[in-house]
């Protein structure tokens, strides 16, 4: 939750606001798959050596998968971990498959559930008993049944996903915080809500007015954002709708690398040097 | 100029076929695929699409194209209604979805508001078309792993809202490129979509598998049977190629083919760079195709 006035001030460099971010943080990283993804974000937290990191997130792609390539997730909630038409994310297929990375089997409803719980600091909300029905619940103890008080039909409680962080890479924002998003929304305008503390890098930065003209306006309001930082190109390879289509042979290259021992120190060198 | 255009435009297909290692049966069957589950939309359904599932989208288009011109898409990418057609691109929807979208959501509000009553059997009428990893002989699905859920040898992607449209839908729909025992076993390693629950608890429930050999639905008792076969495929190899012992429907027709005006609509207007075989291939020839696509899409 943003601090101060909403009209203060709270731009800054990817550094200093990525600094906020500690070891063992619980952090949702926006956009979806290979779209609006904070990739430049996620690349920073790898130069700072983050370690100990469970990353929420609706879909994974690059930027979930380039963590976990760099060390720095132990744990993972998401209900889709790929890279779409290029296939399985590297670093994420061996990792769990070596038991080194553990991944919290959500669904769209699960994550989506949690995190309105969050934002509306309930301990869990009830989503409908069908679940049941496959062996989601086998791998998620913590997805309690119940009996509804009034209608005694079978119900799942969701818990609660409060974040530490949240992180989103906005198509446009104003020195305050104001966000403009663009293209795929995924669950970004409520992340938030939901998180201790927001940091969103910027496509540009434009005048608050400039914003409100823009389609769909504001959809993360200054009072959940905390540090705001101008990074063109942040979400690069993937999309930032309209200013930039997915580059699909950026992430065939990242494939690449991320699949080979050899190539993928070399990849993650040049591309967090890039970001200096 | 214009059939110039056409004519030279022929050529670089009948040229992008050959790199694809694809002969004319395997084409053919993905266009038969294609036009069956176009066959299966009705006019006025909300058609939801997966991101980078080409067959389904273009199954959509044609009907949109053809007997369904009422449809609305729900495309993931941009989460928007999209009124229309359009072609099919690489990993590029957002840019021809979002501005001739009707209504632009996000997901919260795509899980809470908008398909809790339609996975349901609300208005409209609502058609999608999942890819599973494993089938078993009831129709429930897995896109999670294969070998023990605890340590999965084979970690796949995930199984994003099937585990949430699947528990609830009374319709629902599969298609498999690859039909073979790999795909339909006797017994899932984990389940992640529901299949149908026999007799049990009384649950209407009908699923539909289109493969590249036939089509599958859920019978009397809820075993998968064969409702259909593709042209050319015969009993022995569609029984051959299933992992659990397969029934006929009483009624067992052949597919009707694709029609020459439906693979013409599919190869000039809705899918002309081929990007639909991609679900076919694997490995190098996809790498090598998908770069072929990626560079392309760079120049243009």
């Amino acid at each position: 939750m943003g601090q101060g006035e909403l009209s203060a001030d709270r731009l800054t460099t990817l550094a200093e606001a990525l600094g906020a971010v500690r070891d063992g943080d619980r952090v949702a990283l926006g956009g979806m798959t290979l779209y609006r993804r904070p990739v430049a974000a996620a690349l920073a937290l790898a130069a700072a050596g983050r370690r100990g990191l469970e990353i929420v997130t609706l879909t994974g792609g690059i930027e979930t998968d380039l963590l976990i390539g760099a060390g720095c997730v132990v744990r993972l909630r998401s209900c889709y971990t790929g890279l779409e038409i290029v296939g399985f994310a590297p670093h994420f297929t061996r990792q769990v498959q070596a038991g080194t990375l553990t991944l919290v089997e959500e669904t769209e409803y699960t994550l989506s559930y949690g995190v309105q719980a969050a934002a509306m600091r309930v301990p869990f909300l009830p989503m409908r008993g069908d679940l049941a029905r496959t062996d989601i619940l086998r791998v998620r103890p913590d997805l309690a049944t119940f009996a509804c008080p009034l209608t005694g039909v079978p119900l799942i409680a969701v818990p609660a996903l409060p974040l530490d962080v949240a992180i989103l890479h906005a198509s446009a924002a104003d020195r305050h915080g104001n966000c403009n998003l663009q293209g795929q929304l995924a669950l970004d305008p409520h992340l938030p809500a939901a998180a201790a503390l927001t940091i969103v890098t910027a496509e540009r930065i434009v005048s608050t007015d400039e914003l409100i003209a823009m389609r769909g306006s504001v959809q993360v309001p200054a009072l959940h954002v905390d540090h705001v930082v101008e990074c063109p190109g942040g979400s690069l390879p993937t999309s930032c709708y309209p200013s930039r289509r997915l580059d699909v042979a950026a992430v065939l290259d990242y494939a690449d690398a991320a699949g080979d021992a050899a190539a993928w120190p070399r990849w993650l060198a040049d591309a967090t040097g890039a970001l200096a | 100029m214009a059939a110039l255009a056409r004519r030279r435009h022929r050529g670089a297909r009948v040229s992008a076929g050959a790199d694809l290692g694809l002969g004319e049966r395997e084409r053919l069957q993905i266009d038969q695929m294609v036009v069956t589950m176009s066959r299966l939309v009705e006019d006025g359904d909300l058609l939801a699409e997966g991101i980078g599932t080409f067959l389904p989208t273009a199954a959509y288009m044609l009907a949109k194209h053809t007997h369904a011109p009422r449809c609305t898409s729900l495309c993931p990418n941009g989460n928007t209604l999209m009124p229309g057609t359009r072609m099919l691109t690489l990993g590029h929807d957002e840019f021809e979805t979002i501005p001739r979208a009707s209504t632009w959501l996000d997901y919260l509000q795509i899980n809470t508001s908008t398909m809790p009553a339609i996975f349901l059997g609300g208005r409209p009428r609502w058609t999608e078309f999942m890819r599973p990893a494993q089938i078993d002989p009831m129709g429930a699905t897995n896109n999670v792993g294969i070998g023990d859920p605890a340590r999965f040898r084979v970690r796949f992607p995930g199984s994003a809202g099937i585990p949430d449209a699947s528990t609830v839908a009374a319709r629902f729909y599969y298609y498999a490129p690859r039909h073979d025992r790999q795909l339909f076993v006797p017994r899932l390693d984990f389940c992640s979509g529901a299949g149908h629950p026999g007799h049990a608890d009384g649950r209407p429930q009908h699923i539909t598998v289109i493969t590249n050999l036939g089509v599958l639905a859920s019978g009397p008792e809820g075993r998968l049977q064969v409702t259909h076969l593709h042209s050319g495929v015969t009993r022995a190899e569609i029984e051959e190629r299933t992992g659990f012992p397969l029934a006929f429907d009483a009624g067992l027709a052949v597919t009707v083919p694709p029609g020459a005006d439906e693979r013409r609509l599919l190869d000039e207007t809705i899918d002309p760079r081929g990007l639909r075989f991609l679900e076919v291939l694997s490995g190098a020839p996809r790498r090598a195709r998908l770069r072929a696509l990626a560079a392309e899409a760079r120049v243009a």
